[in-house]
């Protein structure tokens, strides 16, 4: 019987495990809750950076720099919206703006080969699938997996595997200070996650890339509420063997998602 | 042997497997608490108690271990299963010949337990990477970096098991394990 269910394809699986799961494991909330609480006490997540208390500084300009061309951006998506009702003729309803939600990670997936994590809110404070968190203003925990529960989402943390790639853009400078952000001369990448927190690119030599310069999220297949959000540190750099005119680019994830304990749901409103 | 008292203790160490031991994690390695308590009930309890506790903490284990599959969570109830029930078998095979009552035993058993279950666990989806659309854990990865990778996990559950083990062996009594005199180190 065991084995028959180990072996059952996944399209039979979809439509009621993750919901027998979910009615099971209900009665242990609670313990998991008190757990969740006990262990954000026991050992806080870290922020790997070197310099932290001048990082500290630094980030809360770039969280009010972006937060300032966030605002920019959901006046001028306003403005475009009434210009296409005039022209249309059709009402439409502004989907960038977004709600922050406080939630805290309850858990995550017991033993070793998931690494999906469980948040404690949902359907209920508006939560839908795709929806962005965020911990430390602007770090990007994962995004909500489809189906959340009317008071639980489960999350798929940026480092996952299952995310496939994903495309970022490198602030060249950043890591030692001297970014130029009205030149706005953005390195693109294209980020595969290869286990451990990190990610794997690769860009031309001389893009002006280097260790310690900021990655940040730039893929249309995430919310616009993630876009521009960071999601770790360029950590190695180094000549590819096949061709020495291009870098194989290390990206290591500035949170251990796992160990955050406190995040912020970015909510977009329902249309 | 009290199964009560084993559920009750199997569902706190779900949610502390859950919420808790993330935060004594060593290198991406988690330690599972659940492990520990399979493992002490295997080398006290009667055989068919014993495999049976295991076959239902495997299954809860699966149950806690949703994957990413279409833009949606599934749930696969067995790798970790028919895992724990091989790994408990190897222990049952084995427990003639081990000091029971001793926390060396319970953090080796524990090692040599959750070593047998993920050869099991790797080998369940190494099979299922056949099925259309279905994606092993490891993708991505080789099935050998996968297995060492529980390796590590095992060692780190095992180091957990000795105060672990400890603990639990000072509740031995309250099981009503058959035959409990066993042979002791003390």
């Amino acid at each position: 019987m065991l084995a028959l269910l180990a072996v059952l394809p996944p399209t039979w699986l979809a439509p009621w495990s993750a919901d027998a799961a979910t009615i099971a494991f209900y009665p242990l909330r609670p313990i998991e809750w008190s757990f969740a609480r006990f262990r954000g006490a026991l050992r806080p997540a870290p922020v790997t950076d070197d310099f932290v208390e001048e990082r500290l500084r630094e980030l809360t300009e770039d969280r009010d720099h972006y937060r300032a061309l966030w605002f920019a951006e959901r006046m001028r998506t306003g403005e475009m919206a009434e210009r296409l009702a005039a022209v249309e003729g059709v009402a439409r309803v502004d989907r960038s703006g977004s709600r922050p939600i406080a939630a805290t990670i309850v858990s995550q997936a017991a033993g070793p080969g998931s690494g999906l994590l469980v948040v404690d809110a949902g359907l209920e404070m508006g939560v839908q699938s795709g929806d962005p968190l965020v911990t430390n203003g602007d770090r990007l925990v994962g995004r909500i997996a489809a189906d959340p529960s009317e008071r639980r989402s489960v999350v798929v943390p940026i480092t996952h595997r299952s995310n496939g790639r994903i495309d970022a853009l490198v602030e060249p400078g950043s890591g030692s200070g001297t970014s130029d952000e009205a030149s706005g001369a953005f390195v693109p990448l294209q980020l595969t996650p290869i286990g451990g927190g990190r990610f794997s690119a690769e860009v031309a030599a001389g893009a002006g890339v280097a260790v310690g310069d900021v990655v940040r999220l730039a893929d249309p297949t995430w919310k616009r509420a993630a876009q521009g959000m960071r999601i770790g540190t360029v950590r190695v750099l180094r000549p590819l063997d096949e061709n020495p005119l291009r870098l194989r680019v290390e990206v290591e994830s500035d949170l251990e998602a796992v160990r955050a304990v406190g995040v912020v749901i970015k909510c977009e409103e329902a249309p | 042997m009290r199964f009560a008292l084993f559920l009750i203790m199997l569902a706190i160490a779900l949610a502390a497997d859950a919420a808790l031991m993330p935060a004594l994690a060593l290198g991406g390695a988690t330690p599972s608490m659940v492990a520990v308590l399979v493992t002490f009930v295997v080398v006290l309890a009667a055989r068919d108690s014993a495999w049976f506790a295991a076959v239902l903490a495997g299954a809860a284990l699966d149950l806690a271990a949703p994957l990413p599959f279409d833009g949606r969570t599934i749930i696969v109830i067995g790798p970790w299963a028919l895992g724990f029930a091989f790994g408990a078998q190897v222990l049952l095979t084995l427990r003639g010949m081990l000091v029971r009552r001793n926390p060396l035993t319970i953090a080796a058993s524990t090692f040599v337990f959750l070593m047998a279950a993920s050869l099991v666990w790797c080998a369940v989806w190494s099979i299922r990477a056949w099925l259309p659309d279905s994606l092993p854990p490891w993708a991505g990865e080789s099935v050998l970096r996968a297995f060492a990778e529980r390796s590590r996990w095992a060692l780190w559950t095992a180091a957990l098991a000795l105060p672990l083990g400890w603990l639990l062996l000072r509740t031995v009594r309250a099981w009503s394990f058959p035959g409990v005199a066993g042979r002791t180190l003390r």
